[in-house]
């Protein structure tokens, strides 16, 4: 599967973990974006299979909603046709795109402005996000996990943009905090500093919720 | 390593972000201080509690749908023209061309308009600058004494006045005053210009006792520099006519 390759590749590149494979890829990523420039629109299409489930889960883990998620992946590659003329070879596109995918998902922050609606087990289900289910253990599983899915959103809520950026592409993107701090064209010092305390707050909050739930 | 600073480390120890020396310290007095160690378990149970937050499955027709999207927008941006190729497309090269002459000229008029404007405007500074000496000068007083009736209307009348007032003093033989000496013609001193220069009867009462009694006739010239302090005075006797 083409897709997967191009999941690795961007991993890889990301963690700085290239073993021949994943060189393989990053060079057939190289060709494939030679081809778009050259204007091949049947390359484009190869890009956006390559990449759209690893900018699809980026954009929800920093926007936390399906929808916005889905209008985000699509600026993303409006930007990336629109821009990759301008990309050199020498780059890391997985980088590049990563960037892309945080100023994209800035905007669409900054646009929304009000807490967004999480996306609760029933609008979820109704929406076919949650797949066919089997049985009512897979309901009663399925629910909890759409429950933790929305705490954990909730908790990622209270950062600010910088904040959540940095520890969705730290902590579950796996990027290094060298390369959060290339994406995010920020120093290495100001990514750990936003990192702590994004972190310190996820806790704050986990803490709350589970006094919470011992008291009630 | 006080318990604080290991408070403020934490968040960044429990995944590996600290220096390798800064993080021994830390990790050795993890290894006896019970506060701070169970502070960095439940910083370890937090970042697994957020990890297990795994993305929606996004099946195929979704991912269909986004890359539909994608593709009509790219084409819909390809094939809207900017707004200098859909004129160049609706309108022929001779409207393009009409239409440019038009602008040229009415970009013309309006810089034409703008510099009549400008032109007109100046005109009131000038004559208000000649008006003002006759607002600094005392006409009534002059007309009272010598019993003309002229009214100064344009620039520089009020210097001609004076004169017309003198020439009637004279001709009526009456001396001129000390304060008619003494009466300024209208300078244009606000525009910075060179003055005009005057002839009068040299009055025997006169700042230069001396000379000015040797001889009835002299010349008075005086000269407004552009300083309103400074007056080049100049005497100079006046020439007999031959009868």
């Amino acid at each position: 599967m083409p897709g997967e390759v191009a999941d690795i590749a961007l991993m890889t590149d990301s963690l700085g973990l290239r073993d021949n494979s994943s060189k393989t890829a990053a060079s057939s990523t190289a060709s494939v974006v030679e081809r778009v420039k050259a204007g091949d629109p049947a390359a484009f299409e190869e890009l956006i299979d390559s990449y759209q489930r690893k900018v699809l889960s980026t954009a929800w883990r920093m926007l936390g909603n399906r929808e916005d998620a889905r209008d985000a992946a699509q600026d993303v590659f409006l930007r990336v046709h629109k821009y990759l003329k301008g990309f050199r070879s020498d780059q890391d596109f997985a980088a590049w795109l990563y960037r892309i995918i945080v100023n994209v998902c800035r905007d669409h922050m900054r646009k929304r402005g009000s807490p967004h609606q999480f996306a609760s087990f029933e609008s979820e289900r109704e929406a076919g996000t949650l797949g066919a289910l089997a049985s009512e253990e897979d309901v009663e599983a399925n629910a909890i996990r759409s429950q933790q899915r929305t705490l954990i959103e909730e908790a990622l809520d209270t950062l600010s943009i910088k904040e959540r950026a940095a520890l969705v592409l730290r902590d579950l993107e796996g990027l290094s905090t060298e390369e959060v701090a290339r994406v995010l064209g920020s120093s290495q010092t100001t990514v750990r500093t936003q990192i702590s305390s994004a972190r310190a707050k996820i806790k704050q909050y986990r803490d709350r919720v589970q006094n919470r739930t011992r008291r009630g | 390593m006080n318990c604080r600073r290991v408070e403020k480390l934490i968040p960044l120890y429990v995944e590996g972000d600290l220096a390798p020396g800064t993080a021994d310290r830390l990790a050795s007095h993890l290894d006896w201080c019970g506060r701070c160690n169970w502070l960095a378990d439940e910083y370890k149970e937090s970042q697994s509690w957020l990890r297990t937050s795994e993305p929606p499955e996004f099946d195929d027709a979704f991912l269909d749908n986004l890359k539909a999207g994608v593709l009509s927008r790219i084409e819909e941006t390809s094939a809207r023209p900017s707004l200098l190729a859909s004129l160049v497309q609706q309108w022929s090269r001779k409207q393009i061309l009409a239409l440019s002459a038009a602008m040229l000229i009415i970009f013309g008029v309006v810089v034409f308009y703008i510099y009549q404007a400008r032109m007109s405007g100046r005109t009131p500074v000038v004559e208000r600058a000649d008006q003002a000496p006759d607002v600094e000068s005392p006409p009534s007083n002059e007309t009272r004494q010598n019993g003309v009736t002229e009214t100064a209307t344009g620039a520089g009348l009020g210097w001609r006045h004076h004169h017309k007032s003198l020439a009637t003093s004279k001709s009526q033989g009456g001396n001129p005053t000390s304060e008619e000496q003494t009466f300024e013609p209208p300078f244009v001193s606000q525009t910075n210009q060179m003055a005009a220069s005057k002839t009068v009867p040299l009055d025997p009462t006169s700042t230069l006792p001396g000379s000015a009694n040797d001889s009835p006739e002299m010349l008075r010239i005086e000269i407004q520099t552009s300083d309103p302090n400074i007056r080049i005075i100049w005497f100079a006797p006046k020439e007999v006519e031959s009868p």
